[in-house]
């Protein structure tokens, strides 16, 4: 079984950031996006409680 | 040697098995069903691979909640019915959520996973799950196997050196067979 202890793992970590084969900014925009949709909720909920649930 | 030089840009370093990060999306309206929430985000099986994810994706403490990452061994899927899941269970520990070292102690988690450190020989880990939820948060690491005592034991101890327990905090393990409401830990560490 190959092992790395976290030291090692950490030794290994690239000073540059490598691209990946996935569309990480598309995924950080989602991610974004759910934000503002919670916040938005957040404070509607804030303004009107609970009558217009 | 080129071998011997682990900064060379051509050597990349072979993890034990390849890993899936899986993310849970919060819904946002009610069409939306666990199906379309749980994706697979992306694969890899090299430390430096790893490190590029990692580099590319926000935070835990920069999730929204109700949001889940899922790191599972090949492709094994992140739900108690997969095969792989099915006679197995999984120790959790809750975290208050506003604790600001949430980042670090899944990095520490996901290090002994992919490094395979918190497994004594035999591969027990499946994968690891961080839930963020209101008030609290759930680190979870799950297990092929829910009977193998002194195993999950040995697992659990070192899952609570990861997380930087001392005595007085607990973890619990417990099998998928019984996850539900009157969910029994079988074993608490
Ligand atoms: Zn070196
Ligand atoms: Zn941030």
């Amino acid at each position: 079984m190959v092992k790395y202890t976290a030291e090692e793992l950490l030794h290994l970590k690239p000073e540059e950031t490598l691209p990946v084969d996935f569309d990480a900014e598309e995924f950080r925009a989602i991610i974004e996006n759910i934000k503002q949709i919670q916040a938005l909720k957040e404070e509607e909920y804030a303004a009107h409680g609970f009558t217009n649930r | 040697t080129v071998l011997n030089d682990d900064k060379s840009f051509e050597v990349k370093h072979p993890l034990n098995t390849k890993w899936t990060l899986w993310y849970t999306k919060p819904a946002v309206d009610k069409s939306e069903s666990w199906s379309d929430l749980l994706r697979p985000v992306t694969s890899f099986n090299t430390v430096e691979e790893f490190w590029a994810i990692v580099k590319n994706i926000p935070e835990p403490h920069d999730l929204p909640l109700k949001s889940d990452y899922h790191v599972f061994r090949n492709d094994i899927r992140p739900e108690w019915e997969d095969s792989a899941n099915e006679k197995g269970g999984k120790w959790s520990y809750h975290i208050r959520s506003k604790s600001s070292d949430i980042d670090e102690l899944w990095l520490r988690t996901l290090l002994a996973v992919i490094g395979e450190t918190i497994d004594e020989e035999d591969s027990q880990i499946n994968g690891v799950v961080l839930s963020i939820r209101k008030g609290t948060s759930k680190f979870a690491l799950w297990t092929k196997s829910e009977d193998q005592t002194e195993a999950l034991t040995n697992i659990g101890a070192r899952f609570k050196q990861v997380l930087k327990l001392g005595e007085e905090d607990k973890i619990e393990f417990i099998p998928h067979s019984s996850t539900g409401k009157n969910a029994q830990p079988t074993l608490t560490l």
